[in-house]
C-alpha cells in the first residue's frame, strides 16, 4: 500500500537514494535537510513513516524522535534511524527515545523496502 | 657537563641555558613545519570535499537521467537488468556520505593540530621573551601555557569518527 514517507538527512546523496528506492516501491516521499526541517515537515503533513539520520546540524535524529513522540499524532508512527553509527550505546539511546528501528548506512535497497513494508503494515 | 667557578665551586647553569636555547630552536622549527603542513593538509582536504561534492552531484544527475530513460523502455528483460543495476548503484552511491563524514572528521583533527602548533609557537616565544617586568612575563607565560593546554585538550577530544565502514556493503538492521 502506498505510504507517505518523510526522509530526514543532511546528505543530498542519501536523501536522493532514499527517494529513488521508496518511489520505486510505490511510496510518496517528503525530504527534509535536518532535524528541525524534519519536525516542521512532520507537523505540516501526516506521514506514515519517518526515516531519519542521527548526526545532523540544527537538530539530531534522536532529538527529532523525542520531539515527534511528544506529539499525539506521532505516538504510533514508525520512526527509523538510518545512520553510519552502529554502537550499542547509541542504538540503546535511539530505542529509549522511541525509535522503531536502527539501520546502519549504507542501506540495501531491497532490505529497506522489506523493513518499510514490515513497520508500516 | 660541569664548570668550575672562580670560587672553586661547580656550576651547571651555563650548559642548561644553551641546551634550552637549542631546544627552543628545535621545537620552534618543528612547530613552524607542523604549522605549514597542517595548513596545506587543511587546504587539500577542502579540495577533496569540493571534488567529492562535484563528482557526487554529477553521478547523481547521471543516475537520475538513467532512471528517467529507463522508465520509457517498458518492462522487458533488459530493462529489468538495468533496474537491478540502478538499485545496486543506489547502495554504492551512498559512499559520498560516508567519505564526506570521514573527510570532515580528518579536517577537525588537522585543525586541532594546527591550533596546537600555533599555540606551541606562541608558548616558545613567551618562554624566550626578555622582559624587564618579571611579573608581567610570568603572567603572559601562564596565559600561553593555559591556551596551549586547552588546544591540546581540544585536539585529544576531536575527531570522534562515527564511520566504521571500510566498504559499501550494506549495514545491519535492528528493529526494536
Amino acid at each position: 500500500m502506498r505510504k507517505l514517507v518523510l526522509t530526514v538527512d543532511d546528505s543530498a546523496a542519501i536523501r536522493e537514494m532514499l527517494a529513488y528506492v521508496l518511489k520505486s516501491a510505490g511510496h510518496r516521499v517528503i525530504e527534509a535537510e535536518d532535524g528541525m526541517d524534519g519536525l516542521q515537515k512532520a507537523l505540516g503533513n501526516q506521514v506514515d513513516l519517518v526515516i531519519t539520520d542521527q548526526s545532523m546540524p540544527k537538530m539530531d535524529g534522536i532529538t527529532l524522535v523525542k520531539a515527534l513522540r511528544a506529539l499525539p499524532q506521532y505516538k504510533g508512527i514508525p520512526i527509523l534511524l538510518l545512520t553510519t553509527e552502529s554502537s550499542d550505546n547509541m542504538k540503546e539511546e535511539g530505542r529509549s527515545a522511541g525509535a522503531t528501528g536502527w539501520l546502519v548506512k549504507p542501506f540495501d535497497p531491497n532490505k529497506l523496502i522489506e523493513v518499510v513494508e514490515k513497520v508500516t503494515r | 657537563m660541569r664548570r668550575q667557578r672562580a670560587d672553586g665551586n661547580e656550576t651547571t647553569t651555563a650548559i642548561p641555558r644553551a641546551a634550552n636555547d637549542e631546544l627552543e630552536q628545535l621545537v620552534g622549527r618543528a612547530g613552524a613545519a607542523l604549522n605549514l603542513q597542517c595548513k596545506a593538509a587543511h587546504q587539500e582536504l577542502e579540495q577533496t570535499q569540493l571534488l567529492l561534492a562535484d563528482a557526487t552531484r554529477k553521478l547523481l544527475d547521471s543516475f537520475h537521467a538513467a532512471t528517467r530513460a529507463l522508465s520509457g523502455l517498458g518492462e522487458d528483460e533488459a530493462a529489468t537488468r538495468v533496474q537491478q543495476s540502478l538499485l545496486a548503484a543506489s547502495q554504492h552511491l551512498q559512499f559520498s556520505d560516508l567519505v564526506g563524514q570521514l573527510v570532515a572528521t580528518t579536517e577537525q583533527r588537522v585543525d586541532g593540530l594546527l591550533l596546537v602548533s600555533q599555540r606551541l609557537q606562541r608558548l616558545i616565544q613567551a618562554i624566550s621573551a626578555q622582559s624587564t617586568d618579571p611579573k608581567t612575563q610570568a603572567s603572559q607565560l601562564a596565559g600561553e601555557k593555559r591556551a596551549f593546554l586547552e588546544a591540546v585538550a581540544a585536539l585529544e577530544s576531536c575527531g570522534d569518527s562515527r564511520v566504521r565502514q571500510w566498504d559499501t556493503q550494506a549495514g545491519g538492521i535492528d528493529l526494536f
